[in-house]
Formats: C-alpha cells, sequence, structure tokens
C-alpha cells in the first residue's frame, strides 16, 4: 500500500476502533436485564435495588387506580409481582394484557417501582402475537 | 376465492423463478432468445401479481369474509379508503404489497432500458431482480398467503387496529414498502456490475436516479412515520428507536452514503469495491427491515426462533452477503481505481470521511437493535438496549455529519484551496456564532444543544451564501438582475441543487430535534372540571367533559380552553376512547402548533365519579421545523431527479477524463 493510503487507512481504522469503543462503552453504560416475571424472581437477588425490565400479564381485578397512580400484580408461570406506577397510562392498558414495565426493582415487598410502563399488545400490525411495544411515558 | 388467490401466488413464484432461470441462460449463453423468454417471463409475473392484488382488495372492499385475513382486517364500520388500505395493514397482505411493488418497479426498470436490453449489465440485473421477487412471492405463498381460508366463519369482521386508522399510518407503510423494494435495483446493478464485469461508471451513472427514488420513498416513510406516531401514539414524540423505526433508518443511512459516494466514483474513478459493497449492505439492511418491521421478531431469540419466517430470511440475507463477498474477491482484478486519494482535505475526502461516518451510525443503530439478541444467544442473558443508548452515542456523529453536510458542497476535487475556503465561509460562521450565542444566552443551552443549533444554522447560512455568491456572480456575468440569476442557476444543475435543498432541510430537522429533545417540558396531572391551571406561559381552563358512545368506540371528550403566552385563545378537545372489540384505550391528541414549539395536550382518563381529568401536557419547541425540514428533504429529493438542462452537456464531457 502507498504512504499516502496508508495514512486515510490509518485515520479510518482509527476512527472506526474510537467509535467501537464510544459505542461499547454506551452499551455497558445503558444495557437493563430484561426478565419475564418468574425469571426475575430467579434472579432477584441480583437485581434487587436496580433498574430492570420485566414483562407479564396483569392479573384481572388486581388494577387499583387513583388518578395517575397505578398498582396492579402481573403475572407470568404462576409468579407474581407488585406493579406500582405514576404517569400517562398507555393505550390498551387494562386486565389481561400483557405489559413491559422497566424500573426499580425492591425484594423487599416484591415490587416494581415503574418508570415506563408499555402495552405489549396488540401489535402494529396483528391482534394476536407479540410485536413490538408501544411506546407510553418517558 | 382462497384455492384462486392462492393458485396465483404459486403461479407468480412459476413465472419470476422461471425468468430467473431463463435470464440467467441467456447471460452464460449469450441466447437472445432466452433473455426474450425470461423478460416474458417477468412481464407475466407482474401480470399475475397484479390480479392477485386486484383480487384481495376487491376481497377487503366486499367483505368476504370467508377469508381469514378480511375477517382480521375489515369491520362493516369501515370506509372505503380504510378497506383498501387492509391491503397492506396486515402481515398476509403486506407481503403480497411487497412483492407487488417490486414487480411494478422492476416492469418500470424493463420499459425504462427497453433499448438497451441486450447489455449483460441490464439482464444481470434483470435475473438477479427476478431471484429476489421469487424470494418474496414465495414467502407470501407460502408463509403468509393473505388467500387462507377463516378458520370459522364470522358476520362481522373485527376492523383494523384503532391506532393504525390513521391517515398517516396508512401512506407510511406504502412509503417505507416502496423504499424498501426499491433498494432491490441498486443492489442487483452491484452484482450486475460485478458479473458482466461493469464496474466502470456505466452501472453507477444508470443507478443514480433507481436508488433516489426508493431513497425519496423511505424518507417520505420515515417522516411519517413519525408523523404518526407524534399525533396517535399521545407520548408526545415521534422517534423512540424503536426497531421498527431502526429498521428503517438503517438502509437511509446506507443509501445516503451509497448516493454521496457514487458522485466520487463518477467525478473521480474512486471508491468502486466501497460502492458496491455499500449496494450490498443497504438491500440487506432493507431485507432485516422488511423482516423486523413483518414479524416483530426482535423482542428475543425466542421468537425469531420460532417464527416460520426467521430461517428463511437468515438464510437469504447469509447467501447474499456470501454470494456478494465471494464475487468481489472472484473480480477483484477487473477493479481499478483510476486516481488516488490525495488528501483527506477535499471533496472527495471529505466524502470519505461522510461514508464513514454513515456506516458508523448504520452500525451502531444495528448493534443498538441486535445486542439483545446476540446477548441472549451468547450468554444466555436477556438484556435489554433503549433510547438512553442511543441518544447518547449518536449525538457526535450527526454533529459530525452537519458539519461535513456544510463544508463538503463548497470545497473543491483534489485539493482544497483554504483561501477559496474562507471566501465561502466567512460571513456564515460570523451569522452561525451570532445565532448560536444568542441561544446559548437565551436558552441557556447545554454544550450539545448549543452545538446543534450552531452547526445546524451554520449549514443554513452556508448553503444560502453559496447559492447567493454564484447566483450574483452569473447576474453580473449575464447582466440580468440577482433574482434572475439565482433562479437561473438552481436551474442548471437540479442535482446538485436538489441536493443543497435536501442539506437545509436536513439541518431544519436538525434544529426541531434539538429544540424538541433539550427542550421539552411536561406536566402530568389530575385537574377537576372547572379549574384552571398555568403550564409554560399558557393558560388553561379545563371547561367541561362530554361522554358518548360512537358505534365502535366510547369516548371522553374534554373542552379546553387554551390562552398562549401572547394572550390568544383557542378551544382544545383532547379525547380518550375505548374501544369494544379491541378492548383497547387510545388517546386522540390535541394539538396547537406555534412557530416557536407545539402545545400538545393528552387526556389520559377520566374519574366520572370526581370529575377528574387525567391530562398530560407537552410544550415541544420547535418541533415545527422538523416537519418543514422534512418537507424540504423530499422536495429536493425530487428536485434532484428532474432531468438536468446541463446533463446531455456533461455526459460529452465525461468522455474527457476530469
Amino acid at each position: 500500500m502507498k504512504p499516502k493510503n496508508l495514512k486515510i487507512a490509518l485515520v479510518g481504522t482509527a476512527f472506526f476502533l474510537l467509535f467501537g469503543w464510544v459505542v461499547a462503552q454506551g452499551i455497558q453504560r445503558t444495557w437493563v436485564y430484561y426478565y419475564t416475571v418468574d425469571e426475575l424472581m430467579e434472579n432477584a437477588g441480583k437485581v434487587n435495588g436496580r433498574v430492570v425490565k420485566t414483562s407479564g400479564t396483569v392479573v384481572s381485578g388486581s388494577i387499583q387506580q387513583q388518578g395517575l397512580s397505578l398498582d396492579f400484580l402481573i403475572e407470568e408461570n404462576g409468579e407474581t409481582l407488585r406493579v406500582r406506577y405514576r404517569g400517562a397510562i398507555p393505550d390498551a392498558f387494562t386486565d389481561e394484557v400483557p405489559v413491559v414495565a422497566e424500573g426499580v426493582y425492591h425484594r423487599s415487598g416484591n415490587v416494581l417501582e415503574a418508570r415506563t410502563l408499555m402495552t405489549k399488545c396488540p401489535s402494529r400490525y396483528e391482534a394476536e402475537g407479540d410485536g413490538a411495544p408501544q411506546a407510553a411515558g418517558s | 376465492m382462497s384455492e384462486f388467490g392462492r393458485a396465483l401466488l404459486f403461479l407468480a413464484f412459476g413465472t419470476s423463478l422461471y425468468a430467473f432461470i431463463a435470464l440467467v441462460l441467456s447471460n452464460l449463453k449469450g441466447d437472445a432468445r432466452w433473455k426474450e423468454s425470461g423478460i416474458r417471463g417477468l412481464q407475466a409475473t407482474v401480470g399475475v401479481l397484479t390480479v392477485a392484488s386486484i383480487a384481495l382488495v376487491s376481497a377487503l372492499i366486499r367483505a368476504d369474509y370467508s377469508l381469514q385475513y378480511v375477517a382480521l382486517q375489515v369491520s362493516p364500520g369501515m370506509g372505503l379508503t380504510y378497506r383498501i388500505a387492509a391491503f397492506w395493514a396486515g402481515m398476509d397482505g403486506s407481503m403480497l404489497f411487497w412483492s407487488w411493488v417490486l414487480s411494478l418497479y422492476i416492469l418500470a426498470l424493463l420499459w425504462e432500458t427497453r433499448q438497451e436490453r441486450h447489455d449483460p449489465l441490464h439482464s444481470w440485473a434483470y435475473a438477479s431482480l427476478a431471484l429476489s421477487l421469487s424470494f418474496f412471492v414465495f414467502i407470501a405463498a407460502v408463509f403468509s398467503n393473505p388467500f387462507k381460508p377463516a378458520e370459522m366463519l364470522v358476520s362481522e369482521g373485527r376492523g383494523m387496529n384503532p391506532l393504525l386508522m390513521n391517515v398517516w399510518m396508512h401512506t407510511h407503510p406504502v412509503a417505507l414498502y416502496l423504499g424498501y423494494t426499491g433498494l432491490a435495483i441498486p443492489f442487483s446493478y452491484a452484482m450486475a456490475a460485478l458479473l458482466a464485469e461493469r464496474v466502470d461508471n456505466t452501472w453507477v451513472r444508470f443507478i443514480r436516479k433507481w436508488t433516489l427514488i426508493p431513497w425519496v420513498f423511505l424518507t417520505i416513510g420515515i417522516i411519517l412515520g413519525g408523523r404518526w406516531a407524534y399525533l396517535e401514539l399521545g407520548w408526545g414524540g415521534y422517534w423512540a428507536w424503536d426497531p421498527v423505526e431502526n429498521a428503517s433508518f438503517m438502509p437511509w443511512l446506507t443509501a445516503t452514503a451509497f448516493l454521496h459516494s457514487i458522485i466520487v466514483q463518477e467525478k473521480r474513478g474512486m471508491l468502486k469495491i466501497w460502492n458496491i459493497n455499500l449496494a450490498v449492505i443497504t438491500f440487506l439492511f432493507a431485507l432485516i427491515g422488511t423482516y423486523i418491521t413483518r414479524s416483530g421478531a426482535l423482542t428475543s431469540v425466542h421468537a425469531f426462533a420460532e417464527s416460520e419466517l426467521g430461517p428463511w430470511f437468515a438464510g437469504a440475507i447469509w447467501s447474499i452477503a456470501v454470494v456478494a463477498a465471494g464475487l468481489l474477491y472472484m473480480k477483484r482484478h477487473r477493479i481499478q481505481s483510476e486516481h488516488r486519494l490525495e488528501t483527506l482535505f477535499s471533496r472527495e475526502g471529505f466524502f470519505l470521511i461522510n461514508n464513514w461516518v454513515f456506516l458508523a451510525l448504520a452500525l451502531t443503530v444495528a448493534w443498538g437493535t441486535l445486542f439483545p439478541i446476540v446477548s441472549e444467544a451468547f450468554t444466555g442473558i436477556k438484556v435489554t438496549v433503549g433510547q438512553p443508548f442511543f441518544n447518547s452515542v449518536t449525538p457526535p456523529l450527526f454533529l459530525l455529519l452537519i458539519f461535513l453536510m456544510t463544508v463538503a458542497p463548497i470545497i473543491s476535487w483534489r485539493r482544497a484551496s483554504s483561501r477559496a475556503l474562507v471566501r465561502s465561509l466567512a460571513w456564515p460562521t460570523v451569522l452561525a456564532l451570532l445565532t448560536g450565542g444568542a441561544l446559548g444566552i437565551g436558552m441557556r443551552a447545554p454544550l450539545i444543544p448549543l452545538l446543534g443549533y450552531t452547526l445546524a444554522s451554520w449549514t443554513v447560512y452556508t448553503t444560502l451564501y453559496e447559492v447567493f455568491r454564484v447566483g450574483r456572480a452569473r447576474a453580473r456575468r449575464k447582466g440580468i438582475p440577482l433574482f434572475r440569476g439565482v433562479v437561473e442557476l438552481l436551474r442548471t444543475d437540479h442535482r446538485r441543487y436538489g441536493g443543497y435543498i435536501v442539506h437545509v432541510g436536513v439541518a431544519l430537522i436538525a434544529i426541531g430535534i434539538v429544540g424538541s429533545s433539550a427542550f421539552r417540558q411536561r406536566l402530568e396531572k389530575e385537574y377537576p372540571v372547572g379549574s384552571t391551571f398555568s403550564f409554560e406561559g399558557f393558560q388553561i381552563a379545563f371547561k367541561d367533559i362530554q361522554q358518548g358512545i360512537e358505534p365502535d368506540y366510547r369516548y371522553s371528550r374534554a373542552t379546553l380552553e387554551v390562552t398562549d403566552p401572547l394572550g390568544k385563545s383557542r378551544l382544545l378537545y383532547p379525547e380518550y376512547r375505548f374501544y369494544f372489540k379491541w378492548n383497547m384505550n387510545t388517546a386522540e391528541v390535541a394539538l396547537w402548533p406555534h412557530w416557536s414549539g407545539d402545545f400538545y395536550a393528552v387526556l389520559n382518563g377520566y374519574d366520572e365519579d370526581q370529575r377528574m381529568g387525567l391530562f398530560v401536557l407537552f410544550w415541544n419547541p420547535l418541533v415545527g421545523f422538523l416537519w418543514v425540514g422534512g418537507l424540504l428533504v423530499v422536495f429536493g429529493g425530487f428536485y434532484a431527479l428532474l432531468p438536468s438542462h446541463r446533463r446531455n452537456r456533461s455526459r460529452l464531457e465525461q468522455e474527457q477524463p476530469v
């Protein structure tokens, strides 16, 4: 390779290496565990007091709503978890709906203080099947 | 009906596969009869797919519930336009729609190249397109047949998801498909250039238009999708870095890079291998995008593995990558760069850096989108990567792109002179610094948003100043008024000035994004009927709430009398609906756009006992710039597609080494 091309190739390589490092750091800083409720129970010790994302189905009749505050149970494979959330209630939120909640998990009281709450169903295109979750809150 | 539709799909699969085989044979043997036959096969496929599409649309309009797809998509209350839109609103219909759109592209391409069909460059491209088409028709016929008979007969269909019942939602998938499918053409020509050993300027010059068209549609799709999210989802934003959104953004990024780097090949005869790679990568991203959009299978490895389509798409993606890499390797001696890059401080140097940045962005988005799957597959740890990742990693790259976008169009080829640059940049730089300084003091902006504003305004000033400067020179030379000089200039080279318009549009979009993300305000609170409250200088009187029932839903509609900081008043009616068949709530957003930002009101529920409404209010500064900028980008794209007066002349010029 001629010296000039070499120099440019080096600049390019340096750019991609630097950026790869930034991306890797970014992932390191921002990734969050994503468990279903039963998996969360298995790993309860590990994630106690940390931000975690979890998915489950709203238990029928468990929703208590006071203004913008929600308190409800979600269930997956026989395990349940209490979710507390305050904020915009996502479209389609009701009994028996699969939801994804993200927030800090507290082992004492087995409760998730959710910052975001999304309904997973229906997907953008079909009624059945779980598609992309709809964003709500932020 | 069901049998007829299914037969049509298999027939189309047969004809497209036949066309592929015939075209490959014709190219290998140099036999014109095989070629003729293959082209007939392609044309027949277009016809069959058109009949199938008409059959499906007519079933949707007639509400023929003997088809499962119709029963799921159509309800008696749905009007004609929604019934037509149901063609592409569901998974199964959209696969047929995809194939049909691709076949129409092929038909247009056959027409455009009708005089040059003997050229192996074109006939190899036809073959590659025939193969892509047969793949999608196969998927439609076998895995997502919209003509499947209904599992049980219903007297009334369920109808479309209410979130999808919105004009933006119906237009944006069409635009996205036109984008995704069209990207098969640059890919096919890249393959053809290798197979026909014609990696010269012919294919890049030919492919520019056929890349720009899908690029414009992809842009329209992304912007309309954002508009839909903004108006319909009620969370105050327009972009959530959701996998479906990322899926459309990745091919857009690499297609944009491609549109820039083919200019370098055309003008300087460099980056030939790189261009082929970019065309391939772009099509791969389009395939990944189609798969993600259509299957929603990015939620976990299991969803991916359980999806029937997963292995087929994965297989297609890997085979394309392997075949393309193999071809490039085999033909590497046929590809010679005509010039060397002398310095990065030149237009080609800036284009190269621009390409690196676009590729880095696309890879970042891909990595963030696919990381959860990779992590689960290799370590078993289920994780999620969301907005915080994208929002922290991508801004520096976007800023770098805005910088390049400003300088690259005015810097000269080969080796730039600093003096010429200073002449073009001096005044715009002063203006941009003044704008940035004013904003920094006025809004107390943090560093990154401040840089964003300053750079974006720099782009706008520099581009306008350049047009003004060159237009003025033309006016003086020809002794015509300045305005006419500028207009004439803009008409001399649609391609270049279309690009300028796109750049200004992108700068405006950047201003809108910085404003509405860095300075957004949000209020969530419950208020009793009759109360008044204030938010960001707006006075809001919660006058009344009405409840009622429509055929498909019941609603609560609030009446808000809003007074803006300047004293103007307006009534807004945010609405909260519950759709019976879907067992689903939706919020109808009420908007009051100002030039300085949008007042955005959502009613999130109503407590009948206490007569309390739950409101979420947003103040989204400068978000209007985003939509105006989007319109400009699309307009600039179309402008660049207009035939240039200069084009004929430049074809002659290109015979000479530049």
